[in-house]
């Protein structure tokens, strides 16, 4: 949760406010809420089994997950059947059942979440269930009581406490980490909102009660959702329908009604006849190569007409090649920028140049007392 | 949509009720995709906008989803998309001017003077035409321009402002073959001016503008030669490099990011 940037979880929590019909502050919090809770999740009563192990009470981790896993009643961890009497209170199938309808999930899929949970985190897979009820406000007791489904021999890991070696399901630390990445896919395809604990097998030595046996700790709290997160940063994309396409639209309709009214209120040029005995005086060329025309009055033509252009287009086409910068930033780009801003400006002034103030001969003139010598705008001139 | 129905009692219920009765009829249902907002049971869903785009031709050439940034006017100014619609625009009433048009002399001045007075909207497509091309080269110019400044040219995009400076030159070489088409003084002039140039050129001048101009000067075969080159050999080449330049376009990374 922690890398996302304000404004997308704004926007998911507006999108899921849509859909719920629930105001965005409510859901905006309670996304929020979950971030910073990740630390003291309810991550099940197998975070609490294991805190129960070797030195106890040393991890605080630990410690706040007992609290969690025995649901506020036992705030100390080594309180034997707890948990065990009140998992056992309920049949396991009625209990799956329960969670099953309040996650809106297939049985199967919970049952399948709840196996891995208690796999990875101790337990068994009813102190899942039943933790997974509390969370969704199960109320248990209109549930059947369980008639001798209560699974005794690991269902109480919890149970093991003060200062005995833990019955961890995999000890060999090897092991436990990509257990707990499987355990996080499976999870994570049906239970979005679970976590994951990762521990580590560590040799206590030398602590009371440890018997320097091995022993785990507490390494980190995975949200399921960050196992298979992408790892490109995420980016704040709209559908192109109808985002992009309605502007585009209006920019083509904009554009449509643009020319449409010039081309109403402005005539092409067709002057007279095409004559070869009869050079009109000036001749100029399109007006997008009066740059080139224009440069031709400074310099011989074979610089102007050949080796400028030549060279222009190829500098600018290996602009890419030249230009190593990797930053698209305006600041930190500013020599590329002068210089082709250097030469647009350039192109600019000479094609206006060429276009307005070049007159009979192709002599300077100034438009404003010999007139303008364009014939491209010749009926606008006229 | 049943609920709109008046049963037929008013004429509006009626109206609605045809279309509605059409929209869910078969023949249209062919024709729009699943997805299309045109269908009647379309929803406003994530997943039908993005059937809009996967599932139309027209559509085709965007992906289903782009950057936020890159929807604002501001980033773009839409100018690439504005150089291929006026492409588009170029295309379709060049071919109106096409059925009104002899690329011989003296035949086809005449045939420009008809087409101003003579022919339904002749003037006003041969207008359109005309500024839409001059429009054209200014919005693949600034569309060049508004890459660079945005750095959009960077890996990995090197190669495709290349086939975009290509894309230029042909875009130049389409508004000048078509220059000399009315087969005026402003054309025949124009393009003597411009093709001097080229005839500069050291080594080959004269064998480029020989080629170019299908002599030694501007003759009625150069009008032939300069009308194939306008409406088929230049349209040809151009269409392919804009179709690498928008393939390109989706596999760099769709629009480059913001600054």
């Amino acid at each position: 949760m922690a890398q996302i940037p304000d404004n997308i979880l704004k926007r998911s929590a507006e999108a899921r406010a849509k859909k719920e019909g629930r105001p965005v502050d409510e859901i905006l919090a309670e996304m929020k809420g979950e971030a910073p809770s990740s630390d003291s999740s309810p991550s099940g009563g197998g975070g609490s089994g294991e805190a129960a192990d070797g030195g106890g009470q040393t991890s605080t981790a630990s410690v706040s997950g007992a609290d969690v896993g025995g649901g506020g009643q036992a705030p100390t961890a080594p309180e034997p059947g707890s948990k065990t009497t009140s998992a056992s209170a309920v049949s396991g199938a009625a209990l799956l059942t329960a969670v099953a309808a309040a996650r809106k999930m297939p049985e199967s899929l919970v049952e399948r979440s709840a196996k891995a949970r208690s796999r990875t985190a101790g337990g068994s897979v009813d102190d899942v269930l039943l933790e997974w009820a509390k969370e969704e406000g199960v109320d248990i007791s209109t549930l059947p009581a369980a008639s001798d489904s209560s699974p005794a021999p690991d269902s109480s890991p919890a149970a093991d406490g003060g200062g005995q070696t833990s019955t961890a399901p995999e000890p060999s630390s090897d092991s436990v980490a990509p257990v707990a990445a499987s355990a996080a896919t499976a999870t994570a395809v049906a239970v979005l909102d679970d976590d994951v604990v990762i521990e580590d097998d560590a040799v206590v030595e030398g602590e009371p009660g440890g018997n320097g046996a091995t022993s785990d700790r507490l390494l980190t709290v995975i949200r399921a959702g960050e196992v298979q997160r992408i790892r490109s940063a995420p980016t704040d994309r709209v559908t192109v329908w109808p985002h992009l396409l309605a502007i585009e639209f209006v920019a083509l309709l904009v554009v449509l009604t643009l020319l449409i009214t010039l081309s109403i209120f402005l005539d092409a040029p067709l002057l007279e006849f095409a004559n070869f005995n009869e050079q009109p005086n000036p001749s100029k060329a399109p007006w997008y190569f009066l740059g080139l025309q224009e440069l031709l009055a400074y310099f011989d033509p074979q610089i102007a007409g050949i080796i400028i252009p030549t060279f222009g287009a190829i500098a600018i086409a290996i602009i890419p090649y030249i230009d190593k910068n990797p930053s698209v930033k305006p600041s930190h780009r500013k020599l590329a920028i002068m210089i082709f801003t250097f030469f647009i400006m350039a192109a600019a002034v000479l094609t206006i140049f060429g276009s307005f103030f070049r007159g009979p001969g192709f002599n300077f003139t100034f438009p404003w007392e010999d007139g303008i010598f364009f014939d491209d705008l010749k009926s606008l001139l006229e | 949509m049943t609920d709109k129905k008046d049963n037929g009692k008013s004429v509006g219920g009626a109206v609605t009720g045809v279309l509605d009765h059409i929209r869910e009829s078969q023949v249209w249902t062919s024709v729009f995709r699943p997805g299309s907002p045109m269908r009647a049971d379309n929803q406003d869903t994530p997943r039908n906008r993005s059937y809009v785009v996967m599932n139309n031709v027209l559509y085709h050439l965007h992906p289903v989803k782009v950057k936020r940034h890159g929807v604002r006017l501001s980033y773009t100014l839409c100018l690439g998309g504005l150089s291929f619609f006026l492409f588009i625009v170029l295309t379709i009433t060049g071919i109106f001017l096409m059925f009104y048009y002899s690329p011989t002399s003296p035949q086809a001045y005449y045939d420009l003077q008809a087409l101003n007075t003579d022919v339904a909207f002749g003037q006003l497509v041969r207008n359109m035409h005309r500024w839409g091309a001059h429009l054209m080269v200014l919005t693949v110019f600034l569309h060049m321009a508004r890459v660079f400044y945005h750095g959009a040219y960077k890996p990995p995009r090197e190669f495709n402002w290349i086939v975009g400076v290509i894309l230029l030159l042909l875009t130049l070489l389409m508004s000048f073959t078509g220059y000399l088409l009315p087969w005026d003084q402003l054309a025949l002039w124009a393009v003597t001016v411009g093709t001097t140039m080229g005839s500069y050129a050291p080594v080959f001048g004269d064998q480029v503008s020989f080629a170019l101009i299908g002599g030694v000067q501007i003759t009625p075969d150069t009008l032939l030669r300069w009308y194939v080159l306008h409406v088929l050999f230049l349209p040809f080449i151009i269409t392919l490099f804009m179709a690498v330049h928008f393939w390109r376009v989706r596999k760099d990374g769709g629009i480059s990011g913001p600054l």
